[in-house]
């Protein structure tokens, strides 16, 4: 039952796990910054306007619904890891596991909510 | 070790932590509060994309933040976002080239914080000027 300790301390938010997060936080975040640029210069600087027609027509190619998911993966990834880390900083009691419990729904939902979105568009 | 004055003022006080305040802390600060920030608005922009499901509700969603308030709230956007960005950067060196070692540190927070500024602006301006 040893390897559960693990497990509960990443919960509990002990300094025995985090090393991944740590990293992983970095990565993302650099990755984060080129794909903002890539979306942000799609969005508004490839000489059309935002308006549905434009956007259903980039989201038929596979290679934009890619992009879009990957982007919404590693922002909802970063974003909700450095919640677990306020979460760690500032809630010690038993409520932590709660409010991780319940970002961890919220960042599925949410990447539920962005693949219902991006996925249907068809060419 | 703490000098003995130190120790006789705070005998009988309540015991209060207080941080010296150095430019790498008011940084870090500023970085959890707009990181907290951005992915509040991660959440909010997402609900609004997803709008996109629906020709009608995605046109209605395009011409309600045509209204300047959207414009002035997107520049408050790019100042967390650039902040975060920027400070990031400096982060990712700290904790992988070493900007943080003491023959490099002197001053690795104000440089960017001067890049920061000017990239801020610098996406400012355009954006303002369109308002």
């Amino acid at each position: 039952m040893m390897y559960m300790r693990g497990f509960i301390d990443r919960y509990q938010g002990s300094g025995k796990g985090g090393d991944l997060s740590w990293l992983l936080q970095r990565v993302s975040g650099v990755a984060l910054l080129i794909l903002l640029l890539g979306h942000f210069f799609i969005e508004h600087f490839a000489g059309v306007p935002v308006d549905y027609q434009h956007v259903a027509a980039r989201l038929a190619s596979p290679l934009w619904k890619a992009f879009d998911l990957t982007f919404v993966v590693f922002a909802l990834y970063h974003g909700i890891n450095g919640i677990f880390m306020n979460i760690e900083d500032y809630v010690h009691s038993g409520w932590r596991v709660f409010w991780k419990g319940f970002f961890w729904v919220v960042g599925v939902l949410y990447l539920v909510l962005a693949a219902i979105t991006i996925l249907p568009f068809k060419g | 070790m703490q000098p003995k004055e130190a120790m006789d003022w705070y005998r009988g006080r309540p015991h209060h932590i207080q941080y010296k305040w150095h430019e790498g802390f008011v940084a870090w600060v500023f970085h959890r509060i707009t990181g907290l920030l951005l992915i509040l608005y991660l959440f909010l922009h997402e609900w609004v994309i997803s709008t996109l499901q629906n020709p009608e509700t995605f046109q209605k969603t395009m011409e309600a933040v045509e209204n300047p308030i959207f414009k002035l709230l997107e520049v408050g956007l790019w100042l967390v976002a650039s902040y975060h960005a920027i400070n990031g950067l400096r982060v990712v060196l700290v904790n992988f080239a070493g900007a943080a070692e003491r023959e490099n540190y002197q001053g690795n927070v104000w440089i960017f914080w001067v890049i920061f500024a000017i990239v801020f602006v610098a996406g400012a301006i355009p954006m303002l000027m369109h308002l």
